[in-house]
């Protein structure tokens, strides 16, 4: 098991290497072609200018995706999922970890990791295949591009969304936020439909610390 | 996006570091770019890909003063770099840049490190972006212009792939 302060250390170590092989800024010329200038002289004026480049850009660009939730409410019938997060109530001791406390057979718990406000949670078994586990505090709802390609579905009562794999050997993902618990949950595993589903609802909070 | 695109370039401050970024920068941003592309147009887009992602995230940029702004304008630029090169359908590396290297043994920088500068640039760069410079997925997955998951997912392969790695070389 590789530590994260260990693999800090190891990343500082390599990144500090890897940049004293390479010249520092000052003894790198700038030699650009003249095209290249020109769209950076353009990409500077957003900067400076962002109201008059965007004033030009943004009527079309909001037409363009009024009509697109227009057509995809009227294809899908219902609203897009994903909403926004009220900031999470931090726990008393603040060592409450979500897990599941059900699992198809044959997985058990491989390693666990917090990294700000994610934790992530590996499960394996014993021919290699993978489970994660993950979820996030920081407040914010899945995007829609994470969401993209997927099902709605029902975990207890809170909206999830369900994304099958396309192919033999991608993992299905589920995705949903709740907001009693303050985080956004994720399940990636090759469980079936409703091993997924079961999985997501056996979530609980627990007082017991990460298993490195 | 767009809100974040106006929120990020709206404040005077900013204005001044993206283009102190540019002229102090482009030239080394350039040189990481001609590594992996091997020079010509194809570097230049990437040194411009790399810059658009920094003006769309500049609320996580180092400050100009930062000794980890030359790191992170290494990794993004590498980044866009390897996006261009499967684009093209180009052969992604299955390990470092010849390039690139900076250890001969694993004995030069530490044997974690070693295993580190052994993994496929694309890997390298969320393991350096994480756990050297203490960006979160979610903010990774910003600079990287892909979806939280596919950078999650990113992580997980790269640390799988280093652990496997270790094992080999008897770390773990």
């Amino acid at each position: 098991m590789i530590g994260d302060q260990e693999l800090r250390d190891a990343a500082r170590a390599y990144e500090k290497a890897l940049l004293a092989s390479l010249p520092e800024p000052k003894d790198c010329p700038a030699a650009f072609s003249p095209s290249f200038e020109r769209k950076m002289k353009k990409l500077i004026f957003r900067v400076d200018h962002p109201v008059l480049y965007w004033l030009s850009r943004l009527l079309p660009v909001l037409l363009l995706a009024g009509l697109a939730v227009v057509c995809a409410l009227l294809l899908s019938g219902r609203a897009a999922p994903g909403r926004p997060l009220d900031p999470p109530v931090p726990a008393a001791d603040g060592s409450v970890v979500y897990r599941p406390t059900w699992l198809p057979d044959g997985y058990v718990p491989d390693r666990e990791t917090r990294y700000g406000a994610e934790v992530m949670i590996v499960y394996q078994n014993d021919d290699g295949g993978q489970a994660v586990f993950l979820y996030t505090t920081d407040g914010q709802p899945w995007s829609e591009e994470d969401l993209e390609g997927g099902m709605a579905v029902l975990v207890e009562d809170c909206p999830a969304v369900l994304r099958l794999r396309q192919s033999k050997g991608d993992l299905n993902d589920l995705f949903w936020t709740d907001e009693e618990k303050g985080a956004s949950f994720w399940i990636s595993a090759p469980f079936r439909e409703e091993d997924m589903i079961r999985v997501a609802e056996s979530v609980e909070g627990q007082e017991a610390a990460l298993v490195p | 996006m767009l809100t974040i695109y106006l929120s990020a370039i709206e404040s005077p401050e900013e204005k001044i570091r993206f283009e102190t970024l540019y002229d102090t920068y482009r030239g080394f941003m350039l040189k990481i770019a001609a590594q992996v592309l091997h020079g010509g147009q194809d570097a230049e887009d990437a040194v411009h890909s790399a810059f658009l992602s920094i003006a769309k995230n500049m609320d996580v940029v180092p400050p100009l003063d930062s000794p980890k702004m030359q790191g992170f304008l290494y990794i993004v630029t590498r980044n866009k770099a390897i996006d261009i090169l499967r684009e093209q359908g180009r052969r992604e590396e299955e390990g470092p840049l010849e390039e690139q290297l900076v250890y001969t043994s694993p004995d030069d920088g530490g044997h974690l490190a070693w295993c580190i500068s052994q993994l496929p640039p694309r890997y390298q760069d969320i393991i350096l972006l994480k756990y050297s410079h203490g960006y979160s997925t979610r903010e990774i997955a910003g600079l990287f212009g892909i979806s939280f998951t596919t950078a999650s997912k990113l992580d997980q392969r790269a640390k799988n792939r280093l652990r496997e790695l270790c094992e080999k070389e008897g770390i773990l």
